[in-house]
């Protein structure tokens, strides 16, 4: 029995270790969680807007990774996407039931990626 | 972003594939009110025009469509995603290189995203990703009254005025892309002025100058700068 429970216990942390790494954080947008890849912090150049809200994050991980991070996830969780990769990064208005937000991802400076969450 | 028409770093919330899908589900509720030209001669002279025009804009990421309006009045209106409609009475009124300029015209606020700022400025950001994703199969939003409401409120806020600034700088980005496309930059001049005598004393407003105002300074300011934008 106590062996089972060590071996449960071990389960657990190396699953919360696994779910921290990946999703570090989440961000609520209309009812929904949408996953902060891991390392982003908000960032500081956040730009006002009457119509929407807007919450900008950077990372210090390339911008291809994180492209493909948001990918994944929207294509896992069968997400409707308008727009997509372009030459300046990752841009498109993405929905799923009632919760709709437009993603931008792209590079500042080579030096960091910006996520951009608008709704 | 970097905007080349307006050579500014510009945040536009709404990206170009939004703006278009905006524009595709709007239309159709547009083209009911208000029908286009059976005249045949005419929609393939403002598309000729009008391509020839494109070719020489600053912005390629959307496809532009021209299309006349069965209607009398001088008006020429643009809706989100580069659909560019000019009533019939203006087009017959005024000669190729004053065509060009309208439609010019017309491509420079396409360009200069002057649209998509009037959408993000005067609707809930919701309501437009909402009018977007209307077409793409999605039955919570497709057709609802909401959705309705929404495209009317789009139509009422491309209906109004554009802004000084955004007028100035559509008439110079006009100039810039007639000129590199063959057509006369001082037909500009010509237009403007053709246009206003013949909505007689009311001009100010009716048709064209009601959401394209402040002409008299603008004949002014093109007298005075088409030299120095072509040059450029």
């Amino acid at each position: 029995m106590r062996k089972k429970i060590v071996l449960w216990a071990g389960f657990l942390f190396l699953f919360c270790c696994v779910y921290l790494y990946v999703y570090a954080d989440t961000l609520l947008i209309s009812g929904s969680k949408v996953p902060l890849i891991q390392g982003a912090v908000i960032s500081d150049a956040q730009v006002p807007a009457a119509s929407a809200r807007i919450k900008a994050y950077s990372v210090e991980r390339p911008l291809k990774e994180v492209i493909d991070f948001y990918q994944e996830y929207l294509r896992q969780n069968g997400f409707l996407v308008i727009g997509g990769q372009g030459a300046e990064g990752f841009n498109a208005a993405v929905k799923k039931d009632k919760t709709m937000f437009t993603l931008r991802i792209f590079s500042e400076r080579d030096t960091r990626t910006i996520i951009e969450f608008i709704w | 972003m970097y905007n080349p028409a307006t050579g500014r770093n510009e945040f536009i919330l709404i990206n170009s594939a939004t703006e278009e899908s905006i524009g595709k589900n709007v239309i159709p509720g547009f083209l009911k009110e208000h029908p286009l030209s059976e005249d045949n001669d005419l929609q393939l002279r403002v598309v000729r025009i009008g391509n020839k025009v494109v070719s020489a804009s600053d912005r390629h990421d959307i496809q532009y469509k021209f299309g006349v309006l069965e209607d009398k009045e001088l008006n020429a209106v643009t809706l989100p995603g580069g659909f560019i409609y000019i009533n019939s009475g203006l087009a017959t009124l005024l000669n190729d290189d004053e065509l060009a300029f309208v439609l010019a015209h017309e491509t420079g606020h396409v360009a200069a995203r002057h649209i998509a700022k009037k959408l993000q400025s005067g609707m809930a950001y919701q309501l437009l990703l909402g009018i977007a994703f209307a077409s793409l199969g999605d039955e919570a939003s497709a057709g609802s009254q909401q959705i309705v409401q929404g495209a009317d409120t789009v139509y009422n806020l491309v209906s109004l005025s554009y802004s000084r600034k955004d007028e100035y700088e559509a008439d110079r980005l006009a100039v810039r892309y007639a000129g590199r496309s063959g057509f006369d930059p001082y037909a500009s001049i010509s237009a403007l002025e053709k246009i206003k005598q013949n909505e007689g004393p009311q001009w100010k407003v009716l048709g064209y100058f009601r959401t394209h105002p402040y002409v008299d300074e603008r004949i002014d300011s093109l007298k005075k700068n088409i030299p120095v934008i072509i040059e450029r």
